[in-house]
């Protein structure tokens, strides 16, 4: 057997940290979402492994529901000094299942198309508006 | 648990198959055979069984009613779902709706190791059957397996069965790009051959299909010949807290092809500078190699003017590099391809402007034939274009590697995705020597 494999875990943490790439690369603001649950903080560890050894270059998203635990801000707080990111609170929509979901300018999302995601080559472009 | 010293494989499938050959039963009788169904799913199929009094599990309400939860009113294109064994884990492209099919299947299939394209026992080979495969060879799927569903329905009738497979084989050289095609008698509804090896099949003498689902070889399936990265990101740690970083310049990527060895020289395309590579830079530490698809960052030697879009390559096997494209594509929006338009092409981390020179052909995907010099490509057709791009491309042809072959085109204005594209092999490589002036 060639040594040249990449387990389950090593495949996905590889294809994620190009996806986390794509969006600090392709978008005109990204951020990150921030609320403290596992995915999140999952997810910003990969933006660790994707930017180091820089500082992170995408500002991390906190939703706030106000029904935090102070030591879930605590965290939040010390994980953002640590990589250098700056911190946004606000309350947003929660994310769907695709990489990237598109809105209008209303701030509605055409669920009816939906852009195809293939290969690896994620369609970024953002429509004016 | 056997083979536990080699790493758990993720392996990537699609079912295709027309309305009613029994993909939603295959895939629902896949989660519950190999127990991958959650403790409330069991439940509420279990309560439906008796509801419908037949006492039978209806494994394809199971798939549906999964894509409906899924879908919460919004129209998905490829659902993907999860299962695993000890030996494997699996994702499975499910493609509901007919309506888009060609679309959603080469959206779901573009990263599938292998592809299973079901055929009724009943009907035979018809023309969904040969569409089906013409797009799993298109789409460079190394894996094929024919499942001939519905064998409860033949009275599992061996001489169906060859037929079936003679005919499929009569039609398979014309595609030429499996690495493996396997036909497996199955009834997905009883589980025959599925997960469990039927006993009305003493005839067959292959695996059923999972357990050639957890078997077949795909660790080869990446292309590890011909080292390709894509530069996604330049990292540049600005005024680092630690003093030690002022200096740090990497360059980071997915690795697209092949294996790279701190030491090993390297030419950054399209400028044709040459380096060699100091450190091969993890967040868990710095490997002396890092092999394809590795999300790395690497350090050169040198200080480089490298960006965002460029490809570092090493020195063998060389790919191509052109502002001139030829490439298949699939066409996948209502406004049709015409020539002379220009749209955005993104391949691998660049997104360049493209204008169609030519449209050569379209492929009948039914007789495989193409059909030269059509006045556009409507939406889900197939046809062979050339392109001109604003800029050079660094590529190689698909076939060779599924990364660095491919693109998508973007319509301007719209911002919408309305092609994939698989590209021909060079007809003129990169030289070794190529810039041997710059620096
Ligand atoms: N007898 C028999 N019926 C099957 C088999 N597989 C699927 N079916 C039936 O065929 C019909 C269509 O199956 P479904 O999974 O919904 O097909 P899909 O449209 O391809 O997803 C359903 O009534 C299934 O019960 C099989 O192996 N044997």
């Amino acid at each position: 057997m060639n040594s040249y494999q990449l387990d389950h875990l090593q495949l996905l943490e590889s294809e994620s940290i190009h996806v986390v790439r794509e969006v600090a690369a392709e978008f005109e603001r990204p951020a990150l979402l921030f609320s403290g649950g596992k995915d999140s903080i999952c997810l910003l560890r990969l933006a660790e492994k994707a930017f180091r050894p820089a500082d992170l270059p995408l500002p991390l998203l906190n939703v706030d529901t106000g029904h935090h635990f102070p030591e879930l801000n605590e965290f939040r707080d010390r994980r953002a000094r640590q990589l250098g990111a700056r911190l946004i609170v606000r309350k947003v929509e929660d994310a769907m299942e695709r990489f990237f979901s598109f809105r209008d300018s209303f701030g509605q999302w055409d669920t009816k198309y939906q852009r195809p995601e293939i290969w690896n080559r994620y369609n970024a472009r953002v429509n004016a508006g | 648990m056997p083979h536990s010293h080699h790493p758990i494989e993720i392996l990537r499938f699609n079912t295709c198959g027309s309305v009613d050959d029994g993909k939603s039963t295959l895939i629902g009788r896949l989660l519950y055979d190999s127990k991958n169904l959650m403790e409330d799913q069991l439940e509420a199929l279990e309560r439906s069984a008796d509801i419908t009094g037949a006492g039978a599990i209806n494994l394809a309400n199971l798939t549906d009613g999964l894509r409906a939860e899924r879908e919460q009113g919004i129209t998905i294109d490829v659902a993907y779902r999860y299962f695993a064994t000890p030996r494997r884990k699996f994702i499975v492209a499910d493609t509901p709706g007919h309506v888009q099919y060609t679309r959603n299947m080469v959206t779901g299939a573009s990263t599938a190791n292998l592809s299973i394209v079901l055929v009724d026992a009943r009907n035979g080979v018809i023309e969904q059957s040969r569409r089906h495969t013409y797009l799993a060879a298109l789409l460079g799927i190394p894996h094929l397996v024919i499942a001939v569903n519905k064998m409860d329905l033949v009275d599992w009738n061996e001489e169906r069965f060859l037929e079936i497979r003679d005919q499929i084989e009569a039609f398979l050289p014309r595609l030429d790009v499996f690495k493996d095609v396997k036909f497996i008698p199955i009834s997905a509804l009883n589980g025959d051959n599925v997960v469990e090896r039927s006993k009305h099949t003493p005839w067959y003498e292959g695996p059923t299909l999972l357990g050639h689902l957890e078997t077949v070889h795909i660790a080869s399936d990446w292309n590890l010949s011909a080292f390709r990265l894509p530069v996604q990101w330049v990292n540049r740690p600005n005024n680092p807290r630690d003093a030690a970083w002022h200096d740090f310049r990497g360059l980071s990527g997915q690795i697209a092809g092949g294996i790279v060895k701190v030491g090993q020289k390297v030419m950054v395309l399209p400028s044709g500078t040459k380096s060699t590579v100091k450190e091969i830079w993890t967040y868990d530490g710095s490997p002396q190699e890092a092999f394809c698809p590795q999300s790395v960052t690497l350090v050169l030697e040198h200080d480089l003017d490298v960006s965002r879009g460029d490809t570092i390559i090493g020195l063998e096997n060389l790919p191509g590099m052109s502002a001139d494209l030829h490439a298949k594509i699939c066409w996948m929006h209502q406004r049709p391809l015409q020539r002379d338009r220009k749209y955005f092409l993104k391949h691998t981390t660049q997104t360049v402007q493209a204008i169609v020179t030519d449209i050569e052909n379209r492929i009948n995907i039914s007789t495989f034939d193409p059909e030269p010099e059509p006045d556009e490509l409507a939406v889900n057709d197939i046809g062979e274009i050339r392109l001109r791009a604003s800029r050079p491309v660094v590529f190689d042809g698909y076939a060779a590697n599924r990364l660095t072959g491919s693109f998508i085109l973007i319509e301007q204005g719209t911002n919408l995705t309305v092609a994939a594209g698989m590209l021909q092999p060079p007809t003129e490589l990169v030289k070794p020597e190529y810039n041997d002036f710059a620096i």
